[in-house]
């Protein structure tokens, strides 16, 4: 083993064939980097900060969403909502305290909407919300943001 | 008493065959001479049988333990060097490489080794790197002599020895196996001195065994035989000649064999020279392209 | 044992110089963020705490990787050509290594109780987990990750340099490429994995078979260890 190992033609044979491996990867990583859905990525820290942030999630088949979220609040409240377009609610969730929560939630094909609710102040936000851009496509809605001494 | 045996070990790097299909048996308690020319495979064959290389093929053993993979024998091997290699070791200091050679060898000798540092004035304060060559290969020499391990092998001891440092390697070399017996090879191409150290002498070249031959046996047998070329051919028919010299019609032989005192007798009568020829003189014929089978 | 414990103590002789060395430039690091936040105003203690730990990670991993790549160039040859034990050296590379990268990994374990203890300042979410909360459970997964990935540098680290030094620069270069490459091919689960832990136990174990697999690798390696100097 150690002779065939060390015969010139497999050692050249492997460099070239690891050289290929690696150049295959860089391309796809390349597209792939493209496909990584990470929106929104928010870090806020605001006095107060009252704001409806709401999009639309088109997924074109059964995926996941990951959701990492942290807070810090002082007084008030942060709702998330995702609801399907027959008005189904897939992920609802409500704090007025500050938490941690790190959630994958299950999507089937159609269209969903998300929504940031926001009314709180001295708030700390740590918002992560993967998707793979494959299979979903973000569309914005708008969204009416009424704030001060905010930092997004 | 087992003797280390190399049975039809071979050494190939890339294309290179260093060491060609040696069959070798080595006793116990002997000064073994290894003579060849750079390059040669005296270095491979040394390591080879330190363990710090794996045959390409062949087996190495002491009596029936193979090497390979046998952790207690390989520790009854010491291959001491002229150098050290790695930069990150050169900057350490010789004491700390005395030390670390003490904690590594199973049967090291510390009162010894300092005898040897006072006895060849070696400052084992300094770093290795800040070393002269020939102290260099003390600390190599220190090594392998304070090591007292029962295979000693010394490649090359003398690289930038001054004579008086030489002798004293001998000198101590001889004392100590007077005490302490264990097998030594001495690798080597300055035969002139070191050729009264040996108790069989082992002539490599190419990566094959010349000779391998008791140093009483090389002094009788070794000869230069000098006359008229047709006279001494006809002596010389079933003899082994390893070398031919031709001046016209004069010729020089270097002969490998036993002679009779009637064969002597023979050579008087027809004016015909004879000489032993010392070790350097039959390896210098032998590496000019003499062999053992006579041809050229 | 004795001759084990001598072999322990020839290992370290071979890293005091680089410990000190690293050991200096971190101190020396600290003390100059220390004096720039006390200097600057509108720095903080915080910002000092947040350099303090990232120099940390980056000394240790530093430490860790030299004394791999230190024991790679000197000590696994020059103990060769001493003739010292191959299996003995062998297990004694890898205990070496496990052994500073238990104590690293121990010394990072305090500093994050340590931290806990000290409110203000705001931990990172890492792996899908906030470091804040102070959650024993959390702090020694933590720890578990960090040895583990620790030892992987270190393991990988040796093993490149000896399938380097036996079979070719070829080999050695191709292994690099196929570590990176496939590092870039999982690169969307390394993302879900990082920001949000996702299949963490899968990549735990995985590493923990990767450190099995590289440290029997080695083991068979330095038995083979050839001195071509």
């Amino acid at each position: 083993m150690a002779r065939f190992l060390q015969m010139k033609k497999v050692k050249y044979l492997f460099l070239i064939l690891t050289t290929a491996y690696m150049a295959l990867s860089i391309n796809y990583f390349i597209h792939t980097v493209m496909t990584v859905g990470m929106d929104p990525f928010n870090n806020i820290t605001a006095a107060m900060f009252q704001a409806e942030h709401r999009f639309v999630l088109k997924a074109e088949e059964e995926t996941n969403l990951h959701l990492l979220l942290k807070t810090e609040i002082g007084q008030g409240f942060l709702e998330i909502n995702l609801m399907g377009e027959d008005g189904k609610e897939v992920f609802d969730y409500r704090t007025t305290s500050g938490d941690f929560i790190n959630e994958v939630i299950p999507v089937d094909k159609g269209s969903y909407i998300f929504t940031i609710n926001r009314d709180v102040i001295d708030y700390k936000e740590t918002l992560r919300l993967y998707f793979d851009k494959r299979y979903i496509i973000r569309q914005g809605m708008g969204e009416e943001q009424i704030s001060s001494n905010s930092n997004i | 008493m087992s003797k280390w045996i190399l049975e039809g070990v071979s050494k190939i790097f890339d294309k290179t065959i260093a060491v060609n299909n040696i069959s070798l048996e080595l006793e116990e308690n002997k000064i073994y001479g290894l003579i060849g020319r750079n390059g040669a495979g005296k270095t491979t064959l040394l390591k080879l049988l330190a363990n710090q290389l794996e045959p390409t093929r062949g087996v190495i053993r002491k009596g029936k333990e193979a090497l390979k993979d046998n952790d207690s024998l390989s520790q009854e091997v010491c291959l001491a060097r002229e150098t050290i290699n790695m930069l990150g070791i050169r900057n350490l200091s010789v004491k700390k490489i005395f030390q670390i050679a003490s904690d590594v060898y199973p049967y090291w000798d510390n009162e010894y080794c300092q005898d040897l540092i006072k006895l060849f004035s070696l400052d084992i304060g300094q770093k290795h790197i800040k070393l002269s060559r020939g102290m260099q290969t003390m600390v190599g020499i220190i090594i392998g002599l304070a090591s007292r391990a029962p295979l000693t092998l010394f490649d090359e001891p003398y690289v930038g020895l001054d004579p008086v440092a030489r002798e004293l390697f001998y000198e101590s070399l001889l004392t100590d196996y007077e005490k302490n017996k264990r097998t030594i090879i001495i690798s080597s191409h300055l035969m002139s001195e070191l050729e009264n150290l040996f108790e069989r002498i082992i002539i490599i070249d190419q990566g094959s065994i010349l000779l391998n031959e008791e140093m009483e046996a090389v002094h009788e047998k070794a000869k230069v035989i000098s006359g008229d070329k047709a006279y001494v051919e006809k002596i010389l028919k079933d003899k082994k000649v390893i070398y031919r010299q031709e001046i016209g019609r004069l010729a020089n032989y270097t002969v490998f064999d036993s002679f009779t005192e009637e064969e002597l007798r023979e050579f008087k009568d027809l004016n015909i020279n004879y000489s032993s020829i010392n070790l350097q003189k039959l390896f210098i014929n032998l590496a000019k392209g003499g062999n053992f089978n006579g041809e050229e | 044992m004795e001759r084990n414990k001598n072999l322990a103590r020839v290992l370290f002789q071979f890293e005091k110089t680089s410990l000190i060395i690293i050991a200096l430039i971190f101190l020396g690091n600290v003390l100059v963020n220390l004096l720039v936040s006390i200097l600057v105003e509108s720095l903080t203690f915080s910002f000092f705490i947040t350099q303090f730990v990232s120099n940390l990670l980056l000394f240790t991993f530093i430490y860790i990787m030299s004394t791999g790549i230190n024991q790679m160039i000197n000590v696994i040859p020059f103990l060769v050509s001493l003739n010292v034990p191959r299996s003995r050296l062998a297990k004694s590379i890898t205990v070496n290594g496990l052994k500073r990268v238990s104590f690293v990994t121990v010394f990072f374990f305090l500093i994050k109780i340590i931290l806990n203890k000290a409110a203000y300042y705001s931990m990172p979410i890492i792996l899908g987990m906030d470091l804040s909360t102070g959650s024993l459970i959390e702090d020694l997964l933590l720890a578990l990750i960090v040895f583990l990935v620790l030892s992987l540098a270190y393991s990988f680290i040796i093993f490149l340099g000896l399938v380097g030094g036996k079979y070719g620069w070829e080999y050695l270069l191709g292994i690099i490429f196929i570590a990176l490459g496939t590092v870039f091919f999982l690169i969307r689960s390394l993302i879900l994995l990082f920001a949000f832990g996702w299949r963490s136990s899968v990549w735990l174990l995985l590493l923990i078979v990767l450190f099995a697999g590289l440290s029997i690798l080695n083991y068979r390696l330095i038995r083979n260890y050839e001195y071509k100097y």
